[in-house]
Parts: structure tokens; C-alpha cells; sequence
């Protein structure tokens, strides 16, 4: 049994053609889910900030972040107590969240 | 998240990007997500309010572009395929990951019927997804 999402990696693709150079960004993505575009970009990013509002989906990447420059947080963009590492980010990715 | 709540996060979003930052987003088109089987269509998803919620992020875009608030840089579309080695294996997972989308019985048997006639028969999920970068307008 096995599920295999986007296994051409059309999305990471298009994601490239639209922010082609993320080295050193400050990225916020919102709605990562279980980061399955996080662990495709993140390692090219200065740093991204994930967020979810529904903590069962960001469960498996709060517990296991791709290495380094991520930090995942069960939360929802329109929170009031929305706490950002940041106040401004280089790029804001909405995924699949609008 | 209805249309008025989509313009607010868009408005956030106009207000976290530094200068020169860019807002990114990806979401289904209002084409409904279909299986294919060996990569033709045998039929769409149960997605009414799926489609609603796509129908909803295409106003709420186009309305803040009319605002004045984005202005679009590029655009494309791609598609985003799921394959599952069976059709129950789809469903149950369209099921849990879905939130308002399900793989209807007509589907199922329809998929079926394309397995019995060849076992080797590749089934997956076809979403249309359009991806757009968004140049925040500086609004002073």
C-alpha cells in the first residue's frame, strides 16, 4: 500500500519558476501540511517558518523538519496570537491554502 | 475559508512581504480532480465543495489584483498526479486527506472494471493545479 504524491516533482518545478532564487530567503509557507513542498525547497532557503492550522496534518513535520532551517508550528495564518519569527519574509507561499 | 476570509489572508500576506518580497500561491483550478486509468480520464471526483472552495480562491485573487493590492508576474499550470496501486487505496486515502472531496462508487467500478480488463493498468488522481507569483503594490 502506497501512496505516491507527485512523484514527477511538477509542483517543486513550477515552485522553482516562480521563486528561482531562494538561497538565503526568509520563507514563510502557509498551509505546509505534512511539508511535502517544504522538503522539496527547504534546503535551498535561508531559513522557513511552516505553518498549518490543523496540527494531526503538520504533525510529521514538527517531528521531523528537514535539516536545519525549518521550523513547523501548528497555527493559522488569520490567528490572532499569530507569534513570527519575523515581520517581514522574502517570500510567502500559500500551499494549496487559499 | 469563504471568499471574504481568502482577501484578508491575501491582505496579511500584502502586509508580511519585505520590500521586495513576493507572494507565491498554488491551488487547484476550478477543473475538477479526476482518476485516470493509464492516464485517460475514466471520471471526476465527488468535489462540489471542492470546486466551490477553488471558485472561491480564483475570486479572491481576482479581487485583490482589481484592489490594486497584488499585481500578477507569472503564472503556469501543472498538473499534480497521485498514484495509488489500487482504486480503494485512492479513495481511502482521498478520504483522509481530503477534506471536501470523495471517490464516488460509479468511480470505483468504473476503475475496477479498467484493472480486470489489464492488472498492470496505472491509476492516479489528476489535479489541476495553477501556481502564481504576486508582486505586492506598494499602497501609500
Amino acid at each position: 500500500m502506497t501512496i505516491r504524491r507527485d512523484p514527477e516533482g511538477l509542483e517543486v518545478l513550477a515552485l522553482d519558476a516562480m521563486l528561482p532564487n531562494l538561497v538565503g530567503r526568509r520563507v514563510l509557507e502557509v498551509g505546509c501540511g505534512d511539508g511535502r513542498l517544504t522538503r522539496r525547497y527547504a534546503r535551498r532557503a535561508g531559513w522557513v517558518h511552516a505553518i498549518d492550522p490543523d496540527p494531526s496534518s503538520i504533525a510529521a513535520l514538527v517531528a521531523d523538519p528537514p535539516e536545519g532551517n525549518v521550523t513547523a508550528r501548528a497555527a493559522g495564518f488569520l490567528d490572532d496570537n499569530l507569534d513570527l519569527p519575523e515581520p517581514v519574509f522574502d517570500a510567502i507561499i500559500f500551499s494549496w491554502s487559499l | 475559508m469563504p471568499t471574504e476570509g481568502m482577501v484578508h489572508a491575501l491582505n496579511r500576506a500584502h502586509s508580511l512581504l519585505a520590500p521586495g518580497g513576493r507572494l507565491v500561491d498554488l491551488h487547484p483550478s476550478v477543473e475538477t480532480a479526476r482518476v485516470e486509468a493509464d492516464g485517460v480520464s475514466i471520471g471526476n471526483l465527488d468535489a462540489e465543495q471542492a470546486d466551490r472552495r477553488h471558485a472561491a480562491a480564483e475570486a479572491a485573487l481576482a479581487r485583490a489584483l482589481d484592489e490594486g493590492l497584488f499585481a500578477v508576474e507569472g503564472e503556469r499550470e501543472f498538473w499534480f498526479w497521485t498514484y495509488g496501486d489500487s482504486i480503494e487505496e485512492l479513495r481511502d486515502h482521498v478520504c483522509a486527506s481530503w477534506q471536501r472531496s470523495r471517490v464516488g462508487d460509479p468511480l470505483i467500478a468504473r476503475a475496477r472494471d479498467a484493472v480486470r480488463a489489464d492488472r498492470g493498468t496505472v491509476l492516479r488522481i489528476a489535479e489541476h493545479v495553477r501556481i502564481t507569483r504576486l508582486r505586492p503594490v506598494d499602497r501609500r
